[in-house]
């Protein structure tokens, strides 16, 4: 996957995250907290929208369990959704 | 001698329904037979993990699973009365109910054994799973249990820290009894509950009323993803399925398969309002009918709907239950609660649950609301704490931890919508230039559960404030919707 590739993804998922916490929690909530979720202030609701949306939008099935430290950063989300796309760029 | 004769209830119900199934998890399960013997061994390594010391209360603080059902009945049949502590709770929560409470015992599962404060011993009980955490003596003298008290909760309220509720033998009894009649709960029915035990929706819903009638319990932890509910639903072969609306939201939008759900003849809600449009989603997709069940901590269950075609309204009392709505001191119609299921008092605010009481001995919901055909409507809340989906969060125990931070002059919590119209906490702040977002959320995240961290966060040159102190909500919602940072 280019840079650009991964940057873009990396906005999405910023973008989903936003839109999970109802648009409380901003892009720049999450940078300023270094990408991780829990630090931004996302809330277990949003956790669960989030999970949701990835489902919906990516077709990765998400176990929160199994999963717990891939989606506790926007980067660990990223790395989820390349690794459910094989490598490749969606 | 009340938890132990509660927990006489359970052993009763255990001789009767011999190898029926008790419990499930996933795809493991416990009879009523192995459940009986699975709880007197624990209460004997309870027993000699607690020799040499005394102590008739002990703290319960774990997530949901068999073993945790199985340790929360031995420390009933120890004599012992177990204080249901929330899973989700931190360092501040614990330390607050060591101390106002009187806790100095607590039995944690494993990953919660380092929250426990001022732990001075831990002693793994048998399987490793569990361990018995005592804590030094709490500086001031503890405070007695009501002589009739079998089990405590608890609750949000207006005290800055959890408020324990002594629950007496007769009054859990009654509760489970309640829900059994109004709902027609039978032998045959599999309830599949995805709250928490320590929260009255499944406490109420699901627990001893289960085991009265010889029925099954179907435990879930972790978070409800549509995938892992499906899962849970086929695992279990639920009738009952007992949720908060939030749950109900992510089944609606997903698109699973209709006849996975055939088995369900109801689904209970409660703990925050069911958006109708969420509710018409699920039953039109599913064809299973959600029922709205509204109970109050202090109160336990209070209403049902009980005819699948009336569809508006929060239902009719359960049996026990007599509801009325009057005028409190704000001119608000509040709803009004006497239940043979109510909480004897607060174990850490004396006096409180008493003269909150009116003379007639209804206690006050703290809901607004209304009757109409018969049907109760609440229709929303009359201050004090905030619901976030079903979680009640006391606005000043979050301040007082924010005030904390190095920085902080002033701050004041509140709950606001956010773009779907949920309700989040927010949290508006007067600090020096140093603190940060981050700085605040940080604070919060190390002492308190992680529902109770403010989304928002929002910077103010000043919190506004009448001369008596009060805050001016009008001029603050103004200051934060004008453009404060954060």
């Amino acid at each position: 996957m280019s840079a650009r590739g991964v940057g873009d993804l990396r906005d999405q998922v910023e973008s989903l995250v936003v839109v999970a916490t109802g648009r409380v929690v901003t892009a720049e909530d999450l940078r300023d907290s270094g990408g991780s979720l829990e630090a931004a202030g996302v809330n277990s609701i949003a956790y669960l929208n989030l999970v949701e949306a990835l489902d919906h939008r990516y077709g990765v099935v998400v176990d929160p369990e199994r999963d717990g430290d891939a989606l506790a950063t926007v980067d660990g989300i990223v790395a989820l959704i390349r690794s459910a796309r094989g490598g490749g760029v969606g | 001698m009340n938890a132990s004769a509660l927990y006489d209830d359970v052993a009763d119900a255990c001789r009767r329904a011999g190898d029926r199934t008790a419990l499930g998890e996933g795809a493991d399960r416990l009879s009523y037979r192995e459940l009986a013997v699975a709880v007197a061994a624990r209460a004997i390594d309870v027993d000699e993990a607690l020799r040499g010391r005394a102590t008739d209360r002990v703290a319960l603080h774990a997530a949901n699973s068999v073993e945790y059902v199985v340790t929360y009945l031995a420390l009933l049949r120890t004599g012992r009365v177990p204080l249901l502590v929330d899973a989700e709770f931190g360092g501040s929560e614990l330390a607050a109910i060591r101390e106002g409470c009187g806790v100095e015992v607590f039995l944690v599962d494993q990953p919660r054994v380092e929250r426990v404060p001022h732990a001075e011993r831990v002693v793994p009980l048998r399987g490793d799973r569990y361990a018995v955490v005592t804590t030094a003596p709490v500086a001031d003298d503890p405070p007695a249990l009501h002589p009739d008290t079998a089990v405590c909760r608890f609750t949000s309220g207006s005290t800055g820290s959890p408020k324990c509720l002594e629950f007496s033998r007769t009054a859990v009894v009654n509760a489970a009894r309640n829900w059994v009649e109004g709902t027609g709960m039978t032998a045959d029915d599999r309830t599949l509950c995805l709250a928490a035990l320590t929260n009255g929706l499944a406490f109420n819903t699901s627990l001893l009323s289960t085991f009265l009638v010889g029925a099954e319990l179907h435990l879930f932890r972790g978070l409800p993803t549509s995938a892992r509910v499906l899962r849970a639903m086929a695992d279990s072969g639920a009738t009952r399925l007992v949720a908060f609306p939030a749950v109900y939201r992510v089944l609606a939008d997903a698109d699973l398969p209709a006849d996975r759900f055939a088995g369900l003849a109801v689904s209970f809600s409660a703990g925050a309002p069911l958006p109708p449009d969420v509710r018409a989603r699920f039953e039109q997709r599913y064809s299973v009918r959600i029922a709205d069940y509204y109970g109050i901590a202090e109160t336990g269950p209070c209403t049902f709907e009980r005819d699948p075609a009336h569809r508006r309204g929060l239902g009719t009392p359960l049996p026990g239950v007599t509801l009325r709505i009057t005028r409190n001191a704000a001119g608000q119609q509040e709803v009004m609660v006497r239940s043979s299921s109510m909480a004897t008092r607060y174990l850490n605010a004396p006096g409180v649950l008493e003269a909150a009481r009116d003379a007639d001995g209804f206690h006050p919901s703290g809901d607004t609301g209304h009757w109409e055909g018969g049907r109760l409507f609440v229709t929303g809340r009359t201050g004090g704490p905030v619901n976030l989906a079903g979680r009640k969060v006391d606005p000043r125990e979050v301040e007082q931890v924010v005030r904390a931070v190095p920085g902080v002059r002033d701050a004041v919590v509140f709950a606001d919508r956010d773009a779907d119209d949920q309700v989040f906490l927010h949290a508006a702040v007067a600090a020096d230039g140093s603190v940060g977002r981050t700085d605040v959320v940080a604070a919060c995240r190390g002492s308190l559960a992680p529902f109770k961290v403010p989304q928002k966060v929002t910077f103010v040159p000043d919190v506004p404030r009448s001369s008596p102190g009060k805050v001016r909500m009008t001029d603050l919602l103004r200051l934060v919707r004008g453009g404060g940072e954060g």
